[in-house]
């Protein structure tokens, strides 16, 4: 087994006509034009339907709890922060329970790249709300007539804001642009979040492939765009409904978490020797 | 035999007073010379006032326990007076501050000495109101006869910022000579000095957990403070950079232990520390763990519970909990250090059996162990070893796939890390076969499931007989017949062992069956003990008896009495030889 064959022969379980099918094409694609070493790269996922993709990417891989896949991803990248650390998953999974860590691991600016499979529904669970279900929204959790009455979140915005050193915005009928976000996101040097847009076609009805493929605007060809800029990509960021703007919002660059820890200045945790460990020091200090 | 002889100092006031650094620094300088040390701190939830105490117990061989009887208490307010007024020995010393503390003589024992010393002016104009405690070292080390040079001693060394240091040191000088000239001098400390004694540690059971961890190889932490924890992830902060170790403050419990389990995927050795509250947070990572054969070291420092519970104070109500915590079923160590010692090589030793046979372990300590600093002699080291356990050999060009969960005789499979070439695999929280691969709609595997769910739990289990083999699950101390048998875990064996030496003296034989290791229960090593017992006493810091009720559920076994003590302070020997007393009538 060369160390760039990405494929596993296990056949994904997802609907037919699913985005995630999608999305691992663009991201077996982008891992090959990278040229990356698949014995040193990580997936991991939480739990869902789009979390299951790392059942099917040659990696190494770890499928984590639900909502969980960021700090798992974390203390990989502390362990041995010459990985390519990859986590993935879908709305739910990390904009719900895993809201809390997503914003933490931006603003620790960790060397990981994340991303986000936006179907806004629950899909393995069977259609339930999820925290980016447009208002209105109609559900298993939210019937009809009211449906959602909740505020989406809107992921590219919160990344910003949460200072995300890269953030982008794919959609699934876009696979060039989309493989292309995939690999820079990954080569980039810090928190790189890419929101991929995708339709469920079991659950969500509404946010179809023709929905989506009538609202996106590629943000190169947008006015004022200027991806250096974070008020730009904020405004640009608030964009929804009419227009929806795919590309690169955002890209900055700050020192990462691994970089600012003197003790990994010249090796990873894992290439440390730990036999015979000398604790003499340790213990004088306590006499 | 005679009863130990210890001499008892408490020193009690507001937080903010340096109420723990006075004892601290007495206990240190007997430490440094020749003394015994065991040191007990009790301070409520909060930064300033309340009443924080510090009890130093000194003696002239090792002690493993503490009473609450004084035979010298240092008062830097009301509060500490009114408290500790009836735990006063005959003859003690009670010094105090007429400025802050009013003393009743009715509320002391007949022939308590009280000493008046206006410790606060004491301290230079603008001065720091903390310094208040070098002025009762002072007048401490006047009126007892303790050395006031082992007292500047350890001042040296404690206060780094030189000016500090030496205006410390004055007020403490001309306290100790404004005492010394206006009181007749006492000289009622009980002990020499021995200045080129063989070194000792003074070290308290996060300590001991945390360097045992460094031994280890250990070079991840991550956590959120949780008293009493967080002391483990506090000092691993302080020596990560001297030791290659990054400990990392997540955003929550459950960050932490997901983390851990990234870390620990990764090879690298890792542990995480916490109390009731969080380890509770970490529960449904803690099956992960389980499930995907991911090693983990945990410690739980239990203090008071349920819910935010009692932050500051001791208590041993989580053994059911971290026995059985989580959903489904898996086999875990859990592993209750009673002392010192084994807090330092129960953790190497754990380190080692996490990652030999993949399976998360607890170490399960309270508040009171894990903060009361005790003397201690140096830890040998010589010959411990790091195991661990079947790791994976790289190659470009193996033949047979790789399995990380390959069944084997003994439920353990090779681990290989990120990185390693000829490796890749996937770890899963999912129940799944040999090659981590889980999925109900998959066509091969829904035909299999049954018998791979069947499989994958049973290799989980399989482990356990070698596992049981070797972990030193039990101590029995005393003789092998004796008038009671006393079943105990943790933190209370200090008191156990003190208190059986006080019946010996009194002519009762007592031995004690300490459960070291409690899951995987030891069934086949405290069955024929218990069995062969006369009469036995379950002892536990909790309402209802948890080790108890889970022999009971192991052996069937209920204990003849039982004593349990769960008013948020640790068990003391007198109470402990009384109830023995109790029993045997």
């Amino acid at each position: 087994m060369s160390a760039h064959d990405i494929n596993l022969s296990y056949v994904p379980t997802w609907c037919a006509g699913c985005g995630n099918y999608g999305i691992i094409n663009s991201l077996k694609k982008a891992l090959t034009s990278l040229n990356l070493d698949l014995e040193q790269t990580v997936l991991a996922t939480g739990i869902g339907c789009a979390s299951k993709i790392s059942q099917y990417v040659n990696t190494y891989r770890i499928e984590t709890l639900h909502g969980r896949s960021l700090p798992v991803a974390t203390g990989i990248k502390l362990a041995n922060h010459n990985l390519t650390v990859i986590a993935e998953g879908g709305d739910g999974d990390g904009m719900g329970l895993g809201m809390g860590h997503f914003i933490h691991t931006a603003r620790r600016n960790l060397d990981i790249t994340y991303f986000i499979h936006n179907n806004q529904i629950y899909g393995l669970t069977k259609g339930q709300t999820s925290p980016t279900s447009d208002l209105g929204a109609v559900t298993k959790f939210t019937p009809a007539p009211l449906g959602n009455v909740e505020q989406p979140i809107n992921i590219v915005k919160m990344a910003l804001n949460a200072g995300a050193t890269f953030v982008a915005r794919g959609f699934v009928g876009n696979s060039t642009q989309l493989v292309s976000l995939m690999a820079e996101a990954i080569k980039h040097p810090g928190f790189a979040v890419v929101d991929i847009l995708q339709p469920c076609v079991t659950f969500n009805h509404v946010n179809t492939y023709p929905w989506y493929q009538q609202r996106v605007k590629v943000i190169e060809n947008m006015k004022g765009y200027d991806p250096t800029s974070l008020d730009k990509a904020l405004s640009f960021a608030g964009l929804w409904g009419e227009q929806i703007p795919i590309g690169l919002y955002y890209r900055t660059i700050r020192p990462t978490f691994h970089e600012s820890l003197p003790q990994l200045s010249e090796q990873s945790l894992m290439q440390q020797k730990i036999d015979n460990v000398d604790i003499t020091g340790l213990m004088k200090e306590l006499y | 035999m005679m009863k130990k002889r210890n001499y008892t100092c408490l020193f009690a006031g507001e937080a903010g007073y340096g109420v723990m650094s006075a004892g601290s620094i007495i206990a240190k300088g007997a430490n440094r010379n020749g003394l015994w040390s065991f040191l007990v701190n009790e301070y409520p939830s909060l930064i300033q006032g309340g009443l924080n105490s510090c009890l130093v117990s000194l003696a002239d061989q090792p002690l493993s326990s503490y009473e609450e009887t004084l035979d010298f208490l240092g008062l830097f307010s009301q509060q500490g007076f009114d408290y500790y007024a009836d735990k006063l020995n005959p003859g003690a010393i009670v010094l105090y501050d007429p400025a802050t503390t009013q003393v009743d003589e009715s509320k002391v024992p007949k022939g308590t000495i009280l000493y008046p010393v206006p410790l606060a002016s004491f301290i230079p104009k603008g001065g720091a109101k903390i310094m208040i405690n070098s002025a009762m070292l002072g007048s401490f080390c006047a009126l007892t006869g303790y050395s006031k040079n082992v007292v500047i001693d350890v001042i040296k060394d404690e206060f780094h910022n030189a000016n500090i240091q030496q205006e410390n040191i004055k007020i403490l000088e001309e306290v100790y000579e404004h005492v010394v000239s206006s009181l007749p001098s006492q000289n009622v400390f009980p002990f020499t000095f021995h200045k080129h004694a063989e070194p000792k540690i003074l070290i308290n059971g996060n300590e001991a957990i945390s360097i045992a961890a460094i031994k280890a190889g250990c070079k991840f932490s991550a956590g959120y403070p949780m008293t009493p924890g967080s002391s483990v992830l506090s000092y691993l902060a302080d020596h990560g950079r001297d030791y290659g170790l990054v400990f990392k403050q997540a955003e929550d419990e459950i960050a932490a232990i997901n983390m851990l389990i990234g870390a620990s995927f990764t090879g690298v050795r890792s542990i995480g520390s916490t109390s009731g509250g969080g380890f509770a947070l970490m529960v449904e990572a803690l099956g992960f763990a389980a499930i995907a054969e991911v090693p983990l070291v945990m410690v739980n420092a239990q203090r008071g519970g349920p819910s935010t519970g009692l932050p500051t104070r001791t208590a041993q109500a989580d053994l059911t909990f971290v026995v059985y915590a989580s959903q489904g079923e898996f086999p875990r160590i859990v592993v209750a250090p009673g002392d010192i010692e084994e807090c330092f090589y129960e953790t190497f030793r754990v380190f080692n059996l996490a990652d030999k046979y993949q399976i998360p372990c607890i170490i399960l300590t309270d508040k009171y162990l894990a903060d009361s600093s005790v003397s201690h002699p140096l830890f040998a080291t010589d010959h411990l070893t790091i195991d661990r356990g079947k790791c994976f050999e790289e190659s470009a060009d193996r033949l047979e796939p790789y399995l990380r969960y390959q069944n084997t005789p003994d439920g353990i499979s090779t681990r290989a890390f990120p990185g390693q070439i000829g490796g890749r695999h996937i770890a899963t929280s999912y129940t799944h076969g040999e090659d981590g691969f889980y999925s109900s709609g998959n066509k091969e595997y829904a035909l299999n499931e049954p018998i791979i769910t069947k499989e994958s739990m049973d290799k989980l289990y399989n482990k356990l007989p070698s596992l049981e083999k070797e972990i030193p699950a039990i101590k029995f101390y005393g003789p092998s017949e004796a008038d009671i048998t006393i079943i105990a875990w943790g933190s209370t064996k200090g008191a156990i062992l003190e208190a059986m030496e006080q019946a010996a003296i009194h002519g009762i034989s007592v031995n004690f069956l300490q459960v070291l290791y409690i899951s995987p229960f030891p069934v086949s090593a405290v069955e024929p003990l218990l069995q062969k017992a006369k009469k036995t006493l379950l002892i536990e810091g909790n309402k209802t008896g948890q080790l108890g009720g889970i022999i009971a559920a192991h052996t069937g076994y209920k204990a003849d009495h039982s004593f349990f003590k769960y008013n948020s302070r640790a068990f003391v020997p007198s109470e402990i030889l009384a109830k023995i007393k109790e029993v045997l009538v």
